[in-house]
């Protein structure tokens, strides 16, 4: 068949030189700020000084202040809540996502990899008809069918991100199925299952879980771009795409009911990310 | 050679295939009677009779999907649910839309990306690599929703320099189809902007060490010229296969940028499908998205060969 | 050829004609040391190298990987691959211009046009996507505007003087249709396009097919004589100097250890190190033996400045100086120096002796 292979844009495989010189102050901070994001969407599920729903009527749209740190929204609820709240929406998302992605894309690319022959063209030509199906109308659709729980949104959300996952992990198998060690086993008689599960897998493992900082920052955006068309977890439940689509009409008169869960949606991702390229050029 | 293009045809087309048949199986998916679904529970057993006959949803989807490419070779893509318009006209008039959209964003992007990531390899590590790493790592933790929403309160709300929303055609008023047209083409342009600009700017600074360009150095050549006339096109073919996808992702999966700025693109009619579970509406956007990713990607493979001559699709 | 460099040239004899001298050295490096900062922390790879090429003459460096041999020859020309940051001491002069004080600018006049470099992969020095045709040229088309028929014409003459067959079809070849020896005769015609006094010639032969080594490398020995050039050829082979090279440096864990007439040389090595480097290389002379004698040990850490002699660990007759103090280049006789203390300390001492 082809001579070449394109699996992922070499870009994504290559390290960075410098990230491995110094941990940088980006790391640090990226570290505390999931860290700050993670403690207080906990504290908030038990502390109800950070109610997302109830609403100070005296006060709606009200500017940031020390009483309501990211301001109140149209009916005076508080921003800084609703953003921690929608915090914890899309870790939840993200996690369910990562589990699925993961799960099923590491379980398949390393099948592929390792099995090869039809196996592997069938699975291959599986994954290219998900990636041809256009990604956002099939979250829609699927949410608009089956309803938007967290865990319909997680799950495909995270059956979309399979096919990547598959691929790297894919790359990865063939590249170990060729090295010494999984050689020896072979030559010992271990069985398949017993290679793939002793061998094989525990090498590629931590590859794909560095991509599963990737597959997180796909997820958050994602269920954002979702809530914010309308499509996503549905009121009350707060979700970061869900409070800057609320704020969108008063983009001129209260820009901070937009400004900060999107703020926060941004850092997130950039944390996730740089975090994220650290781990990889750890493994590369 | 041919084994090749055979092989990548034949891979194609079984994509398209499993693509389609998912696609036509969609509807019978759902628990429950997609027609109840659309019509509400009052429907009577004739309305239901009826609006199966119509969805052909008593066939199973090989069948269905059979039908449908029968038809669609005739330009022949079905009728809307909802508004009983035929479909194919429907796009006639919105995927023009949708492609210049496109189309001014890869200019926007790839506009911004190449200069920007020669100008970062030409001085690794240097002060305009980090702003610009910077600038794009930043983008890239950018959702398209909030980028859109940045442009419009700066652009819009404070400067009032462009319109927040709407669309006019360009054979209207050129120039206030440029004028809706800047800020959703520099949305879904900036982002892809970023994914352009370090790949490209990664492949940049791995060529320029290679020992080619060290011989071109050692002949005495300009670094400038170096990097455009010799380290450019070696360094490109992730550039490609990313410009590739971009284009044929944006095809079906505009909805948002066009929802936001209210473009009446495919997105948006995919997304009015969606919501009114217009089926042959919603089966024949995923097919022609979906033709569209399976046309890029053979493209981006015939591209190789252009710009690489070792690469060459034979046997191995 | 080019007005800017030939004026340069007039002022240059007029220079030496001043000073008496007959004709400066092609090359005159001396006392450079060169060293790269790694994320992994400094690498000295040149200590203290001492080196001069006449006109018109052809020096070998020989070594084994690691020794510094290919680093000397890119230094001249600037080149360091890695991107890591580098640090220079000490002088290169290349007809009495010192050439690392140079900005970048001036410093191209001299690649390619006077000092020019045949790399040692063919695979991987040519540009894959850019015909040979254009590559051959560069150093010619870097300096002036030439049309296309002048660049394609002349492609064609240096094709046709490295002796690649049917050249005027070829021209228009990728690398990639080209065998490895029939590769590195483009990267030789790219090298003698821009006519320079000096070649520098890293491992020309070291990645091609050994049956035709010789013949690329009697190419390179034909274009040298032909133009006139001066010829610096680095290898691990030694036996691939005799007979072409003038002189013969042999190089250590970044320094010299020992140069000489070729001839001289190979006939009575001093240093411990070019007798172990002779003795483990097949015989020149077709005699036969069982088994190739290796030296034990291996290259001292580059992440220090070596202390003492760099080859004292590996060597046979080292003593506890060898370890401490570092053996100065002395002479054994004409233009054979050797730095020793076993064998040139001794043997210096012992003519210092006759002579009083």
């Amino acid at each position: 068949m082809a001579t070449i292979n394109i699996a992922l844009p070499k870009a994504a495989l290559t390290k960075s030189k410098t990230s491995r010189r110094r941990i940088n102050t980006g790391l640090l901070l990226s570290i505390l700020w999931l860290a700050v994001l993670g403690t207080l969407s906990l504290v908030s599920l038990f502390w109800d000084g950070l109610d997302p729903i109830k609403a100070d009527f005296s006060s709606p749209a009200a500017a940031p202040s020390a009483d309501h740190l990211f301001g109140t929204d149209a009916t005076g609820r508080d921003v800084f809540a609703r953003t921690v709240a929608g915090a914890r929406s899309s870790f939840a998302v993200a996690g369910i996502t990562l589990t699925v992605g993961l799960g099923v894309g590491v379980l398949l690319g390393t099948l592929a990899g390792y099995l090869g022959g039809l196996f592997d063209r069938v699975i291959g030509i599986l994954l290219d008809s998900i990636i041809a199906f256009p990604a956002l109308i099939l979250i829609m659709l699927v949410v608009t069918l089956q309803g938007p729980s967290l865990w319909t949104i997680g799950s495909i959300i995270g059956f979309l991100t399979v096919p990547s996952m598959a691929r790297i992990t894919r790359a990865s198998t063939l590249t170990l199925r060729e090295r010494e060690f999984v050689t020896a086993a072979r030559l010992l008689n271990a069985s398949r299952v017993r290679i793939m599960l002793r061998e094989v897998l525990p090498n590629v493992a931590p590859i794909a879980l560095a991509y599963g900082f990737t597959v997180m920052t796909v997820s958050i955006v994602a269920e954002g771009s979702l809530s914010f068309l309308g499509f996503g977890l549905q009121p009350p439940t707060p979700s970061w795409g869900g409070i800057i689509a609320d704020g969108r009409t008063q983009l001129a008169a209260a820009p901070w009911i937009s400004l900060f869960p999107a703020i926060t949606l941004c850092l997130t991702v950039l944390a996730l990310n740089v975090v994220g390229e650290r781990v990889k050029g750890r493994n590369s | 050679m041919t084994s090749f293009w055979l092989g990548r045809g034949g891979r194609a087309l079984a994509v398209l295939a499993l693509l389609g048949v998912f696609t036509m199986a969609l509807p019978q998916l759902i628990p429950g009677d997609p027609a109840i679904a659309v019509l509400g529970t009052q429907a009577t057993p004739e309305q239901i009779a009826l609006f199966h006959s119509k969805l052909d949803l008593d066939q199973n989807p090989f069948v269905r999907f059979g039908n449908w490419i029968a038809q669609a070779v005739q330009g022949n893509l079905g009728t809307s649910l909802t508004t009983d318009a035929s479909i194919a006209d429907e796009f006639a008039r919105r995927l023009p839309v949708t492609l210049q959209l496109v189309l001014a964003s890869q200019v926007i992007a790839l506009g911004l990306a190449i200069p920007v990531a020669l100008r970062q390899a030409w001085r690794p590590n240097g002060l305009m690599d980090r702003i610009a790493t910077g600038i794009s790592f930043v983008l890239l933790s950018m959702p398209g929703f909030v980028l859109g929403l940045v442009l419009i309160y700066l652009f819009a709300v404070r400067l009032s320099w462009l319109p927040a929303t709407g669309w006019v055609p360009f054979v209207e008023d050129p120039l206030g189809n440029l004028r809706t047209l800047v800020l959703p083409a520099l949305t879904l342009g900036l982002a892809e902007a970023a994914i352009y600009g370090r790949a490209l700017r990664s492949d940049l600074v791995t060529t320029l060490d290679q020992p080619f360009i060290h011989a071109a150095t050692s002949r005495g050549m300009r670094p400038g010229k170096i990097l455009v006339a010799r380290a450019f096109r070696p360094s490109s073919l992730s550039l490609v296969t990313l410009v590739g996808l971009g284009i044929a992702s944006s095809i079906g999966g505009s909805i948002l940028v066009e929802t936001l700025f209210a473009v009446p693109g495919m997105g948006r009619l995919a997304q009015g499908a969606i919501l009114a579970r217009d089926f042959p509406v919603i089966e024949a956007v995923v097919l022609v998205a979906g033709c569209a990713v399976v046309l890029m990607n053979i493209l981006v493979d015939l591209s190789y060969r252009f710009i690489d001559p070792r690469i060459t699709h034979g046997n191995n | 050829m080019n007005t800017l460099i030939d004026e340069s040239h007039v002022a240059l004899s007029v220079l030496d004609q001043q000073q008496g001298v007959s004709r400066a050295e092609a090359l005159l490096v001396s006392n450079l040391s060169v060293s790269y900062d790694t994320p992994d922390g400094p690498v000295y790879v040149l200590e203290g190298i001492e080196l001069s090429v006449n006109a018109g003459e052809c020096i070998g460096i020989v070594g084994e990987s690691g020794s510094g041999k290919s680093v000397l020859a890119r230094s001249i020309l600037g080149i360091h691959p890695g991107g890591n940051p580098v640090n220079i001491s000490g002088s290169i002069e290349a007809d009495g211009t010192e050439l690392t004080s140079l900005s970048a600018r001036k410093r191209r006049d001299w690649m390619g046009a006077r000092i020019a470099m045949v790399f040692q992969d063919p695979m991987t020095s040519l540009n894959p996507v850019v015909r040979v045709g254009e590559q051959i040229v560069e150093s010619l088309t870097n300096r002036r505007r030439l049309s296309r028929a002048e660049r394609r014409a002349e492609a064609v003459r240096l094709l046709t003087a490295v002796g690649v067959p049917d050249p005027d079809r070829r021209v228009d070849s990728f690398p990639n249709e080209f065998s490895g020896g029939m590769r590195q005769r483009v990267g030789i015609a790219a090298a003698i396009a821009g006519r320079p006094q000096l070649l520098l010639a890293d491992e020309p032969t070291t990645a091609l097919d050994v049956t035709v080594q010789r013949l690329v490398l009697d190419l390179l020995d034909g274009l040298r004589r032909e133009h006139d050039m001066a010829m610096l050829i680095v290898t691990h082979d030694l036996s691939l100097l005799s007979g072409r090279a003038d002189r013969v440096a042999v190089m250590y864990a970044g320094r010299i250890v020992e140069c000489g007439p070729t001839s001289a040389l190979i006939a009575d090595p001093a240093h411990p190190y070019t007798r172990a480097l002779l003795d483990s290389a097949p015989s020149m002379t077709g005699e036969v033996r069982r088994e190739l004698p290796s030296i034990p040990g291996s290259l001292p850490s580059l992440s220090a400045p070596r202390v003492g002699c760099p080859f004292a660990a590996r060597c046979p007759l080292a003593t506890a100086r060898c370890e401490q103090q570092r053996p100065p280049m002395e002479t054994l006789s004409s233009g054979h120096q050797v730095a020793c203390w076993a064998v040139g300390g001794q043997e210096a001492s012992a003519v210092e002796e006759e002579l009083v």
